[in-house]
């Protein structure tokens, strides 16, 4: 097979149900209906007030949900979609809302939303790509289907039917009972696909004797062709296929001899490879809006588990999370989520959602939800005996989430520089938690840095500590007292008396480029109640500031 | 058993370091801090639990947790500061040495929530100081102590408590209170007077594993340049 295209191709048999059913798989076993979007009817009918059920006094709706049911329909929408069951008590495709509510009561009509269709497909992507660096995701005569180069395939396995068999499984442990096929050409696999009821293999040059025996409809003909070719009695690829080609092409035209060419298995149509993604994005529209925190919680555990099951194939973990809330007001909310260290499991990933949502619950209930994960390479990181490792990246990420929603996001990191001259001025910035090697030098002593202070008239048995400053955030207003041009007296909030010591002043003008200049003249005092302070007189504002004492 | 086999047991009994060694299982009980006269004065260093230290203003308190902090970061360890009065100041702790990237900073509004924080950090495991800043502020059920006294000595991490009083109460193994000994200005009443330092000492208040003494050791606290 060794230089000859072997494709791949990968094919959900109804594909809009087992969308929503991987976001959602709680209307497993239960009549389904789905009915397509449609762009503009987003008239939101209320209904069911029976529905509504109070708990005691608070009137709180169960499950946390408003009762209201959110439905981007109409009776004319048309079922698109069915599950076995809803087919079982007689529902039908192309049935209209109306027509399928009639038949079935019980009957759960949802609507499929593009994203979570875009979502299934990607997925689909994703398992082919475990298989092959060439993967193409087409939509073909209104289904989608995801191709991918099977060329080389021996390097992996067997044969290219076990190769299809652990690209179906792998797609069934996303949640997509996916059937594969290998051909030729993207016709002929695609073909092998959805004739397999699994996995189906044509071999090299079996495509002509594998296709005879189909229903010409599997090589979508269009309508006036299909309506002439029945005219003649033709059922089957092999009867088309048994006329001379001449004939045809004298009879049908250029569509006629394309047709004929499709039913040899024929399709020059390269494979257009798509780009690895980047983000990863998984959506799910709700049937009913969420008021409240578990309830939604909930959701987006599932789809963040979709989330990491995908990132899982790659390889890859999430560096950062975008959440996004669809409101049931029309509104939306977007946040872009941290996180501590790359990760791919799910608990974590939903600890810093979680974590989020208390903090900053939204303020209307929840209409549809979608969540973002930006993937990235974790990086192998070997580990020393002789160092210490610090926390695992996945507890370190739920901690960071956990403190975050206690403090508020900007009250917890690491000190960073900050951009700007002012000696107070402080930034904070993401902590990563990579422990650098240890000083061999060092040893970890603290060295004093005050030039010739306690070198000789020190015991020797003393610890040595640089000063520190605690800083007073914002600086404190500081009331002076001056006698004869000193000062005398320093009063502030909490703290004050007269000035023993005195050292400055230290004059500081900076930022005279910006906006905001500052010109401070720094000094050292020690006041009477035992502390010795860093204040400045603000010569710009003509105000006395204290930004911190030593200690 | 030979009289040669129990004369070499016996000499490996008496070699420094052998004897010392602790099984693998057992919990971390000190961690040394690298600046001897401190660990000589506690013992061998800080207690894998809550320690408190305690000083007024100006007394070196925060000096001595930037030096433990400088320490363990050069170490390559990791650091958490709680800093419930928002006064580190990160300029003067890396000029005493603090490898910042290495210190997680959190900044709580509340003492409720700054334990909360200290209970988390600790429970993560990985960083072997957790300095809380808690200043004048007190609080704190006995329950929450407790919990971080053993969190912090399942993980072996030790928990240092920085204070105007004592907070932890029965539940800190260790306490350490600071006191100012002498402020030193220079050249004053010259055209450039300098501030030059602190001079402090360190008494040991209570300890569970190295004897009370009325001592302590000089803790010389410079002005940095």
């Amino acid at each position: 097979m060794a230089g000859m295209a072997r494709i791949g191709c990968l094919w959900v048999p109804q594909l809009p149900l087992a969308a929503l059913h991987r976001v959602d798989p709680a209307i497993q076993g239960r009549p389904v209906a789905i009915v397509e979007g449609a762009e503009g009817l987003t008239r939101r009918r209320t209904e069911g007030l029976t529905r509504r059920r109070t708990e005691g006094l608070t009137r709180r709706r169960t499950e946390g949900t408003t009762g209201r049911r959110a439905e981007h329909l109409t009776g004319r929408s048309v079922v698109r979609a069915l599950s076995v069951e809803a087919e079982e008590v007689g529902v039908r495709l192309r049935m209209t809302v109306a027509q399928a509510r009639a038949v079935c009561d019980e009957l759960l009509v949802r609507v499929i939303d593009g994203e979570t269709m875009q979502g299934a497909i990607a997925t689909l992507a994703d398992v082919a790509q475990t298989v092959s660096a060439r993967v193409e995701v087409a939509e073909v005569a209104g289904d989608w289907v995801v191709f991918f180069d099977c060329a080389g395939s021996a390097m992996l396995c067997a044969s290219e039917g076990e190769l299809a068999s652990i690209v179906g499984a792998r797609a069934e442990q996303q949640g997509l009972p996916a059937w594969v096929g290998v051909a030729d050409s993207k016709l002929a696999a695609r073909v092998a696909a959805r004739e397999s009821g699994g996995v189906g293999v044509i071999l090299p040059r079996e495509t002509a004797a594998r296709f005879a025996p189909l229903p010409i409809e599997l090589l979508d003909p269009d309508p006036t062709l299909a309506a002439t070719l029945t005219s003649w009695g033709l059922r089957r690829i092999g009867d088309l296929m048994a006329l001379p080609a001449g004939a045809v092409a004298h009879r049908l035209g250029p569509s006629g001899s394309q047709l004929l060419r499709r039913a040899r298995g024929e399709d020059d149509t390269p494979l257009r490879a798509r780009a690895t993604p980047h983000t990863f994005t998984e959506t799910v529209q709700l049937e009913y809006a969420i008021e409240r925190l578990e309830p939604l919680v909930f959701v987006m555990r599932r789809l963040i588990d979709c989330l990491a099951r995908r990132l899982a194939l790659h390889g890859l973990a999430c560096a950062s999370l975008e959440l996004r809330l669809h409101l049931d007001g029309g509104g939306r909310v977007v946040r872009h989520l941290a996180v501590a260290a790359p990760t791919a499991e799910s608990k974590t990933l939903l600890t810093v959602v979680r974590a989020y949502l208390e903090c900053e619950p939204p303020g209307q209930a929840v209409q549809g939800v979608g969540i973002a994960g930006e993937a990235v390479r974790i990086r192998p990181a070997q580990l020393d005996f002789f160092q210490p490792s610090g926390p695992a990246p996945a507890v370190l990420a739920a901690t960071i989430a956990r403190i975050a929603a206690l403090c508020g996001p900007d009250r917890v990191g690491a000190p960073a520089q900050a951009t700007s001259h002012r000696p107070d001025a402080v930034a904070m910035g993401p902590f990563k938690g990579e422990v650098v090697p240890r000083d061999p030098s060092g040893a970890g002593r603290c060295r004093e840095t005050g030039p010739g202070y306690g070198s000789s008239s020190t015991p020797a048995s003393s610890i040595h500590a640089p000063v520190a400053l605690r800083a007073f955030r914002p600086p404190a207003v500081l009331s002076i007292f001056k006698n004869a041009g000193k000062l005398d007296y320093v009063r502030g909030p909490g703290f004050g008396g007269r000035v023993v010591h005195v050292a400055g002043p230290w004059k500081l003008r900076g930022e005279w480029w910006g906006d905001d200049p500052f010109a401070r003249e720094y000094y050292d005092v020690e006041l009477s109640d035992g502390g010795v302070y860093r204040i400045y007189h603000d010569l710009r504002r003509r105000c006395w500031r204290a930004d911190g004492v030593y200690d | 058993m030979s009289s040669n086999t129990a004369a070499v047991l016996e000499h490996l009994k008496l070699t420094p370091g052998l004897s010392a060694l602790a099984p693998l299982e057992a919990p971390r009980q000190y961690i040394e801090t690298r600046l001897p006269h401190l660990d000589a004065l506690l013992g061998g260093g800080l207690p894998c639990t809550v320690t408190e230290l305690v000083g007024a203003r100006s007394s070196g308190r925060t000096a001595l947790a930037h030096a433990l902090a400088a320490s363990m970061t050069k170490a390559g360890e990791l650091v958490a500061c709680v800093d419930l009065p928002d006064a580190f100041d990160p300029e003067h702790a890396a000029l005493a040495g603090v490898r910042l990237p290495q210190i997680l900073w959190v900044r709580p509004q509340d003492v409720r929530t700054a334990l909360r924080v200290t209970e988390h950090v600790v429970a993560a495991g990985g960083f072997r100081l957790v300095l809380l800043d808690l200043d004048q502020h007190r609080g704190g059920s006995p329950a929450v102590w407790l919990r971080l006294a053993r969190t912090a000595t399942r993980n072996g991490t030790a928990v240092v408590a920085l204070g105007a009083q004592r907070t932890a109460g029965a539940f800190a193994s260790l306490s350490l209170e600071i006191s100012r000994q002498r402020v030193s200005f220079s050249h004053q009443g010259g055209p450039c007077p300098l501030f030059d330092g602190l001079d402090g000492r360190v008494r040991l208040c209570k300890s569970r594993q190295a004897p009370l003494n009325d001592v302590g050791a000089c803790l010389v606290v410079p002005a940095v340049a």
